[in-house]
């Protein structure tokens, strides 16, 4: 029987969360957890119910968070455990050690957690929790699949559909991502009422250890600026405007040359090496 | 004050340097002060001498690992923590890209050193009063804002970027010192890199393909898409459309290309029997290479087109196949890693 | 001479046949009471439900409408006229029957004098839309002209036993009115008719009529006997059902429970949130009404789903919880989840049944067994998720609600000091 331990952290919901360009702040603030958090515990459910395994739960939040408990009870968890450290929010980056302090009071076989969170994008925490503990991690995988039981084969999906996959062995600490599986609805009043005891709230009172990293400011987001084919200083605005918007006339005029209007095989064999030459190019 | 510069290069396969290689160079010259040295670590399984020798750095310290160990984070961290220990802490910032391979590292070794770790950075620039200080922008909340971030901490500092915002060109440079070094990494059991491989075309998206086809208008009427399907095989690309295409029941909805659809990012772009509107052109605009093949000779994708041709896709696309299986047959049978 | 109008009872039947006739008859309703016994106690078996007196008085009119005036078999003119025939002939049958036992076993002396003459011409009358109706019935039936109806022998075999049974009543009143040569036998025409008819016949006689009459009984005592075991149970139950039935008829189609008058822990234990996972989990009175199932499909032939190709039949699932509930297995097991999720709930089945089953009752009692199982059909489920994470169920932000207002000047009534959604971070 597998001890997993599944770490979450409450968000604010950033699909709904909009920047108040009036008063200069965040505005439609709700609480819930993150994504990949979530589909982090799915899957562990669902391993439990073919498998026997012990889940346990554990948030470190701010005080001042409001957390949706009924929420996480409706999965099928053994325990949970909330952290809450006075003065969280400001110090990001350090849940991981208070998460890795409460970590090492128990022995578990495999970690499960999001990749990154939604909300300020670190995806620090759970290398920092490997670290910290002394285990190895994977992060941004996006399936898991048991060979044995202390023998997992994970895949990570790199840009342009390439996928990777990895061999682990227990004990280890992953990091999912969203796809790792379909959200499924949980009813609620599922007959786990009886988990409702199960909730344990410590309430760190030792002063967090202050950050090396200040947020200096907040602010609406601001347009990412590329620079790609700058046209030259040469040619007049409007004819900078054209190239810019791919209309220019040169183009226009070559497209007399770059297009064969007889479907021979010589056409056909210079199309097929021009491909080739392309897809070698990437 | 002044601070080092070090580069942790992110390399495609362990054997060649990418846009993303570039961009980080860009982004460390762009840090760097005119008396800060410049080091670029590598780790690759292949490189060859002479490309190291021309790397744009003031140092280049490089260790070779085999493939199967390159792909595993642990073995990079063993890496990077040994030549780390090689260089006196004075002022450090260690830039890295934040693919999860090299971001797993720079984690690990910013809690192992104890030092600030800023991730997913988007733009740095640097303090006007206090060079030394700078200013790191990120987006939090599904890019719905922006913070900048600095560091606190001035003795070693840790940075990665955002691997979609690196991009750059091929610079050159003579490094004083190119030094390889050979570290015995200890084997972990733990994490084991199995294989690579592409996903099938069936199940890729159009907009993570390399390779699209599209179909238009020009492709209904009865005949069957069976060269076109074959093409898809061989290039392993997904099968998009035009707007009449989904109406016409030819391709699903998800897999429309254009204002009403997706924006696809492929680099190639085969147009079949599509004339161009300019809604299917808003889908395709970042698309560097465009094939048309149209029966009508005034097709506006001829206009967007880099190469076009006149004629029907029935004869076309055969013919292509054909001439795209000659050539991979008479290349050796390596197992596809991936295409490209 | 004047003799006296009362009813022979046991006109010609030696001793013999009186003993076995009595024998007959308490095994016949020892195997009938038995057979009651035994749904009853499986009825029993399902969840507690309280009838309260108002919920029946509010049924007295329904059960007038359905169960006397029979409307909703009105619908279908031909089987109107075959119900109301068979039923109503049944019925007066049935309360002679009863008056006979009064009169003879129990010695009240109803049966005599100018009350005797009409309870003979009623009967009669009666009798023959009874045997009009069954004749309809089973016109119809043999011509297969109601596809909605299931076309086995035992079908057709119920009619025909009824039909015998009545055509032999005729039979002996025929013989022994002919026979007795009573004055005033013009009171049961038919009989009169039967009897002029078997003068002189060599097949109806005073010696072939013990045959008869023994055949006669023995038919019926049959009839009462399988009435349990069978569809004809439908006589009893559908009445009780429709009178007693808590859950109310068409178009109404809300929840067993009520959120706002239990507490949290007793929503957890409640269960008709719970749903049916099993068949105990259904209430005695569901279980009841599945066996007030005449099988007549109805529901069937108005249901769109059923029409449109979709596995679901209203009928099958009442058959099958009926057949199945001597034995407490998992509805799943012979109930598939995809039959559940294509009911579209729109009470067609519950408005043409005719002896008030509330097939959505039942549907939705075990879809919500499912879903507490995770068994939801996968756009449902898409939604549901939707709905808990942006409490709409397109799924779209719940902060974009006011996209429409911007820019038209809509005057909002919240006060910004209250509105702690809009507090800044």
């Amino acid at each position: 029987m597998l001890n997993m331990c599944i770490l979450v952290k409450p968000v604010i919901d950033p699909d709904s969360i909009k920047w108040d360009y009036q008063n200069q702040q965040f505005s439609y603030i709700n609480n819930t957890f993150n994504a990949a958090d979530l589909q982090a515990l799915q899957w562990a459910c669902e391993y439990k119910e073919k498998n026997n395994a012990n889940i346990t739960v554990i948030l470190a939040a701010d005080p001042n968070m409001v957390i949706d408990q009924k929420r996480l009870l409706k999965y099928n968890i053994d325990k949970c455990l909330i952290l809450q450290q006075p003065g969280l929010r400001k110090q990001r980056g350090e849940t991981a050690r208070l998460l890795a302090e409460e970590l090492k009071k128990y022995s578990f076989d495999v970690i499960l957690c999001g990749s990154v969170s939604e909300d300020e994008n670190l995806g620090v925490t759970p290398a920092m929790v490997a670290e910290l503990l002394y285990i190895p991690c994977l992060t941004n995988i996006f399936q898991i699949d048991i060979e044995l039981e202390r023998k997992w084969k994970v895949k990570r999906s790199e840009e342009r559909g390439i996928v990777q996959t990895y061999e682990v062995q227990l004990p280890i600490l992953i990091g999912v991502v969203t796809s790792l599986g379909r959200k499924r609805y949980i009813p609620r009043y599922s007959r786990s009422f009886q988990t409702r005891k199960n909730i344990e709230v410590h309430e760190l009172e030792a002063p967090i250890i202050e950050s090396n990293i200040r947020v200096a400011k907040i602010s609406e987001p601001k347009p990412n600026i590329r620079y790609f084919d700058i046209p030259e200083d040469s040619l007049s605005p409007e004819l900078r405007l054209l190239k810019i918007m791919g209309l220019a006339q040169e183009k226009k005029e070559q497209s007399g040359e770059k297009v064969a209007s007889k479907v021979n095989n010589q056409n056909i064999h210079f199309i097929s090496q021009k491909l080739q030459k392309w897809l070698m190019e990437g | 004050m002044r601070f080092n510069v070090i580069c942790y290069l992110p390399l495609k396969n362990g054997i060649k340097f990418t846009e993303e290689t570039w961009g980080l160079v860009d982004q460390a010259k762009a840090l760097a002060e005119e008396k800060a040295r410049m080091i670029a670590i590598v780790v690759h399984s292949g490189l060859s001498s002479s490309e190291l020798a021309e790397l744009p750095f003031d140092e280049v310290y490089h260790v070779k690992l085999e493939l199967e160990k390159w792909k595993v984070a642990d073995y990079h961290f063993q890496i990077f923590r040994r030549i780390q220990a090689n260089f006196l802490i004075e002022n450090e910032i260690f830039l890295f890209s934040s693919h999860p391979l090299y971001q797993e590292v720079a984690v690990r070794s910013a809690v192992r050193s104890g030092m600030p770790i800023i991730t997913n950075a988007l733009e740095v620039t640097k303090d006007e009063n206090d060079s030394s200080t700078i200013m790191v922008k990120r987006e939090i909340y599904k890019e719905k804002s922006h913070e900048f971030v600095t560091f606190l901490e001035n003795k070693q500092q840790y940075l990665t970027f955002e691997n979609t915002i690196l991009y750059g060109t091929e610079h050159f440079g003579k490094p004083t010192i190119v030094q390889e070094i050979n570290i015995k990494t200890v084997a972990n059991c733990s994490i084991k890199f199995l294989s690579e491989s592409q996903m099938d075309w069936k199940e890729l998206k159009i907009t993570e393909a390399k390779v699209v086809i599209g179909i238009g208008r020009g492709v209904y009427g009865g005949e069957s898409l069976d060269s076109i399907l074959q093409l898809a095989e061989i290039l392993n690309s997904p099968i998009g459309g035009s707007k009449v295409a989904d109406e016409l029941g030819l391709i699903p909805r998800e897999k429309r290309i254009g204002a009403s659809g997706s924006t696809i990012e492929a680099d190639i772009y085969i147009a079949i029997g599509i004339s161009g509107s300019s809604q299917h052109l808003e889908g395709i605009k970042g698309v560097k290479h465009v094939i048309a093949i149209n029966n009508d000779p005034s097709a506006a994708i001829f206009q967007r087109c880099d190469i076009g041709i006149v004629g029907d896709y029935q004869d076309v696309i055969p013919g292509l196949v054909q001439s795209l299986q000659a050539e991979r047959q008479s290349e050796e049978n390596v197992e596809h890693v991936h295409i490209g | 001479m004047m003799q006296t109008v009362q009813r022979d009872t046991f006109w010609m039947i030696s001793l013999d046949y009186k003993i076995a006739m009595y024998a007959l008859a308490t095994i016949a309703i020892g195997v009938f009471v038995y057979g009651f016994y035994r749904r009853f106690r499986l009825w029993r078996k399902g969840v507690r439900e309280k009838v309260s007196w108002n919920n029946v008085k509010t049924n007295f009119h329904f059960f007038y409408q359905t169960a006397i005036e029979q409307k909703k078999i009105k619908r279908d003119r031909v089987f109107g006229f075959m119900h109301r025939f068979t039923s109503y002939g049944f019925v007066i049958l049935f309360i002679g029957t009863v008056l006979v036992v009064i009169d003879y076993d129990f010695k009240i002396p109803l049966l005599h004098g100018n009350f005797y003459l009409f309870y003979e011409l009623i009967l009669d009358v009666f009798g023959v839309l009874f045997l009009i109706g069954l004749l309809l019935a089973m016109v119809v039936r043999a011509r297969k002209k109601r596809t909605r109806l299931r076309h086995g022998m035992a079908d057709q075999a119920f009619l025909l036993l009824l039909f015998l049974i009545g055509v032999g009543g005729y039979i002996i009143e025929g013989i022994r009115l002919s026979e007795t040569q009573i004055s005033y036998a013009v009171w049961s025409p038919i009989g009169y008719g039967l009897a002029v008819l078997f003068q002189d016949n060599s097949l109806f006689t005073l010696e072939s009529y013990p045959v008869w009459w023994l055949t006669h009984t023995i038919l019926a005592f049959i009839l009462i006997a399988i009435i349990p075991y069978t569809k004809l149970f439908h006589f009893l139950t559908a009445p009780i059902n429709i009178l007693f039935q808590p859950v109310k008829r068409t178009g109404k189609v809300g929840t067993p429970y009520n959120l706002e008058e239990m507490t949290e822990e007793q929503r957890y234990e409640s269960m008709r949130i719970q749903g049916v996972n099993k068949i105990t989990d259904f209430t005695g009175w569901q279980l009841l009404s599945t066996d007030a199932c005449t099988e007549c499909g109805r529901c069937d032939s108005q249901c769109p789903a059923h029409n449109s190709g979709k596995p679901l039949a209203p009928r099958s699932i009442v058959t099958k919880i009926r057949d199945h509930m001597h034995e407490d297995q998992e509805v799943v097991s012979f109930i598939h989840p995809d039959e559940l999720q294509s009911c579209t709930t729109c009470g067609a089945c519950v408005e043409a049944c005719p002896v008030s089953i509330n097939h959505i009752d039942l549907i939705l009692s075990m879809r919500r067994g499912l879903i507490q199982n995770l068994v939801i059909e996968q756009e449902a489920e898409n939604t549901l998720v939707k709905m808990e994470d942006q409490y709409n169920v397109f799924g779209k932000p719940w902060s974009d609600r006011e996209n429409w207002s911007k820019g038209l000047n809509v005057p909002v009534l919240e006060k910004k000091e209250n509105n702690k959604e809009k507090e800044g971070a």
